[in-house]
Formats: structure tokens, C-alpha cells, sequence
């Protein structure tokens, strides 16, 4: 089974990205609820690709799934420029709504829906790496 | 997703159903831009038919309750699903939000 895709970093791509790893994940029999978890925080992630990673220019991203007894791992990665998005603080939660920021939620909730989140920067390539455990 | 607008009492009820993301959001935002630029009203959103729920749709929530307080009106948020509630409560929603 061919578990990579790789598509131009564009919103005209978004749906078709997020709808492959749906159905790949389906196609594994993968639980429901860990299914909207990792959907969820890989819509943060090629959001984020798509937003930020070539600014004006064009580029394309890359995913790829493995699918293990026990984990399922995914990983995004472009050559855009160099971005660690786990380095961001996360966004303070604590905070009422009127000083709450608008930015920083995405990462945040792909930390705390995954089980481990990993970055990699080599050869110009950003790889975000996120796994989820099957039990959790 | 789907909006349906209802009344019920003195508030306004949006039911959401469906995905709440990047590409529906706006969606959202436009229809409580809408209401809240004629009058100060309460709000309800029920969320019984929500499966899904991503960043851009916590902004709008986010958004929301700020104009609501602003006002000095309520916004109540009710039916919220197993996976939304995490994602509110991971995320610290539950805080600012007032969730039934």
C-alpha cells in the first residue's frame, strides 16, 4: 500500500491531503476517536505548511503514514524555510478570553492530542513528525 | 457543516453540524458577524451534530465571546461531543467558554 503523497503547498490541496490520510487510516482500521485526533492536528499541521512554509513562493509537501500494531505515525515534511514550531512557548491557557491571543492553539492541540511530537530539519527539509499510540 | 438558526426564548440558537475547520469557518464567522452587528442578543450554540473541530473554529469561538462580553449579553454553548470537549479542554476553552 502506498502511504506517501506528495502535493503542491496550496489551500487547492488541503482537503484532498487531510481526505488521503482519512482514507488510509480507515483503509487500516484505525479507531474512530484516535482517527479525529489525528486528523484534527493534521489539519494544524498542513495549515501551517500551507500558510507559512514557502511565503510567496511555490513548493510542495509530503506526507507519509505509517501504520504499526500499536502507533500510528505520520509525518509532514517541506523545504520551505526552517521552522521548529515546537520551540513556540505554548499559548498560556490560563488566560481569560480577552487576553487570550488568537495565535499558538494549532501546535498546542497537536501536542496535547498526540502522544509524541517530533522535528527535524535536514538536507532543507522540515519534517514534522507526529505519533499516536493505539491504547491511548 | 451546516447552520441552522432557531430562536428560543431571548437567545439565538446556532446548531452546527458536521466539520467546524479551516475551510467552514469563515462560514461561521460571516453568519455571527451578521447577528451581532444589529443588536446585542444572547447566544446558544448547539453543538449535538458537530463531529469535528479545529483551530480556526476555537478562534471563532473565541471571537464570539469576546464581542458577547462586550456587549454584556451570554453566550451558553451546549451538546458538546466527547472529541470537541477534549479539544476545548486541552487547548484551556473550557475557562473562557461557558460550556453546559
Amino acid at each position: 500500500m502506498l502511504n506517501r503523497l506528495k502535493v503542491p503547498a496550496t489551500m487547492d490541496h488541503f482537503e484532498e491531503s487531510l481526505g488521503f490520510i482519512e482514507e488510509r487510516l480507515r483503509a487500516a482500521g484505525i479507531d474512530e476517536r484516535i482517527l479525529t485526533k489525528v486528523l484534527t492536528a493534521s489539519e494544524e499541521i498542513i495549515v501551517n505548511i500551507i500558510h507559512y512554509a514557502y511565503q510567496e513562493n511555490e513548493g510542495d509537501f509530503m506526507i507519509e503514514i505509517e501504520d504499526h500494531p500499536d502507533r500510528t505515525t505520520l509525518s509532514f515534511s517541506d523545504y520551505g524555510q526552517p521552522f521548529d514550531p515546537l520551540k513556540k512557548p505554548d499559548a498560556d491557557t490560563s488566560l481569560k478570553a480577552h487576553e487570550r491571543e488568537i495565535g499558538g492553539l494549532g501546535i498546542l492541540m497537536v501536542k496535547k492530542l498526540m502522544d509524541d511530537v517530533q522535528y527535524d530539519f535536514s538536507d532543507g527539509r522540515n519534517t514534522l513528525t507526529i505519533t499516536k499510540m493505539k491504547g491511548s | 457543516m451546516e447552520i441552522k438558526k432557531s430562536v428560543e426564548g431571548n437567545a439565538t440558537v446556532l446548531a452546527l453540524s458536521g466539520r467546524l475547520d479551516t475551510i467552514t469557518s469563515p462560514q461561521l464567522s460571516k453568519e455571527l458577524e451578521t447577528l451581532l452587528e444589529k443588536e446585542a442578543i444572547n447566544l446558544i450554540f448547539d453543538l449535538s451534530s458537530l463531529d469535528y473541530i479545529s483551530s480556526s473554529g476555537l478562534r471563532v469561538f473565541l471571537s464570539a465571546q469576546k464581542k458577547i462580553n462586550a456587549m454584556g449579553t451570554q453566550m451558553k454553548i451546549r451538546g458538546v461531543n466527547e472529541t470537541v470537549k477534549e479539544i476545548f479542554e486541552v487547548t484551556g476553552f473550557t475557562g473562557i467558554l461557558n460550556i453546559e
